[in-house]
């Protein structure tokens, strides 16, 4: 069996999620400190500092690799159906250019599910097909509210005007929701391409047979 | 170890090393412009105007960083150990009693006919106002508008001229020197202020006075606003009353 293009990167990015979603509970946690216990969250103040550093520059490193996986999950769709309609540079694009990426992102992950759905070798095809689906709209509406939020919180600190307790726990609440929801499509899309790429080789090896038995 | 867990560990490097570099420790002190601020949010009834800047003390490059994001223009200047341990430990403290000392001087001056509790009442209720500003420089502004209060005085010309000012205001209604003279007129002057008072305290700081650093910033600066140099707030209030007779003839 072939290695799959994207399967050093996916878990690669894989890793980086799992590092960076553990980051984010340990700054929900400073922030719930904040909240419940004043004077604990002061002796945490530092290190809460230095966990929104590594979150932020993480997060940079996470969508190039996450590009890079993208990139690489196109070639195997390509690989294993000819006739997929997206290429991979343009996968990467629809997400880079402005505006058009609202679409764009939306009909990359749409064409997969779709994809896997109708590659109904079996019936976990559908079902991945459908998760992705079902966390696309929902990592729609996370990014908004998370970039809402964060432009009301920059907006608020830059004016030096109270933030209050409720909208500090949600930044933190919506950004870790959005993190396992981008962990959800990757999980979906790598089973999703790891199905196509076995059922395909249970196929040809079943056409193999066949060509000899004649 | 796999080739992938290797590159996910360089990869998570980056983001060590750049949390590491952002919180060096580095102590240095702040100056960034403000704004100006009727002294009718203080709860008096006067049309002069006090004039605020950003200020504090950095403890990381990350802060700083942020800052410079923040502000066009900013200042900084390092701290020695010895007063990075006073602005951390003591200032607060010391600040607050400064501003609580300019506000009762301002009410006690300006307010001689009325009881002691009355005067204590209006010196808590300014207080409380003021929670949200540091600092004590403020004082002769405060003293001006309770004088307009007290008088029944417009010295803004029903807000043709913009007044505002800094420096304390001391017992002897001396006026006292303060910081940030140079971003005080800025701010004074992104605001459109006409007449800006600065403690006349050359005599005493000679080079580093508030007096000398002003006139400098009025030069280099090109700066529209006229600055009037008082010591006293006496000083301050005859310069504004003669402003009136001269507008009246």
């Amino acid at each position: 069996m072939n290695k799959l293009a994207s399967e050093t990167s996916g878990k690669i990015l894989r890793t980086l999620l799992y590092v960076i979603i553990l980051a984010e509970l340990v700054a929900l946690s400073t922030t719930i400190s904040y909240v419940i216990n004043y004077d604990l969250y002061l002796s945490l103040a530092q290190m809460e500092q230095a966990i929104n550093i590594f979150i932020v520059v993480s997060l940079f490193i996470i969508y190039l690799v996450y590009f890079i996986w993208m990139y690489k999950v196109h070639i195997d769709m390509q690989y294993y159906n000819i006739s997929y309609p997206i290429k991979p540079s343009k996968s990467v694009w629809s997400f880079l250019i402005p505006i058009y990426n609202l679409y764009g992102a939306w009909n990359v992950h749409s064409n997969l599910a779709n994809t896997f759905r109708q590659r109904n070798y079996s019936n976990s095809n559908k079902k991945i097909g459908d998760r992705i689906m079902t966390l696309l709209p929902l990592a729609y509406i996370l990014t908004f509210v998370d970039r809402v939020l964060g432009n009301y919180v920059r907006s608020m600190l830059a004016s030096q005007e109270f933030i209050s307790d409720f909208i500090w726990v949600s930044v933190e609440v919506i950004f870790l929701a959005l993190l396992l929801t981008y962990l959800g499509l990757y999980e979906s899309i790598t089973n999703g391409v790891r199905l196509i790429s076995s059922t395909d080789l249970v196929n040809n090896e079943d056409q193999t047979t066949e060509t000899e038995g004649a | 170890m796999s080739k992938e867990a290797r590159i996910s560990i360089l990869l998570l490097v980056i983001p060590l090393i750049v949390s590491y570099l952002l919180l060096q420790p580095i102590h240095e002190e702040f100056t960034a412009k403000g704004d100006i601020e009727t002294v009718t949010e203080l709860g008096i009834d006067g049309s002069v105007y006090f004039t605020y800047v950003h200020s504090g003390i950095i403890k990381n490059y990350l802060e700083k960083f942020f800052l410079d994001m923040q502000y066009d223009d900013i200042e900084y200047l390092p701290l020695s150990d010895y007063e990075y341990n006073y602005f951390t430990k003591e200032y607060e403290e010391d600040v607050q009693h400064y501003k609580e000392q300019t506000i009762v001087n301002a009410v006690n001056l300006t307010n001689e006919h009325q009881t002691v509790v009355e005067n204590q009442d209006r010196i808590s209720d300014i207080i409380h106002e003021a929670s949200e500003y540091y600092g004590d420089s403020f004082g002769l502004m405060i003293a001006i508008g309770l004088l307009e209060e007290e008088l029944n005085k417009d010295y803004s010309r029903k807000g043709s001229i913009l007044i505002s000012g800094t420096g304390t205001i001391e017992e002897d209604q001396s006026v006292g020197s303060v910081g940030a003279i140079r971003y005080k007129l800025l701010t004074a002057e992104e605001n459109g202020v006409d007449i800006f008072f600065v403690p006349k305290d050359a005599v005493y700081y000679g080079e580093s006075s508030n007096q000398r650093e002003a006139s400098n910033v009025l030069k280099e600066e090109d700066l529209k606003l006229k600055i009037v140099y008082v010591s006293t707030l006496q000083e301050a209030i005859n310069f504004l009353e003669n402003l009136n007779l001269e507008h009246e003839r």
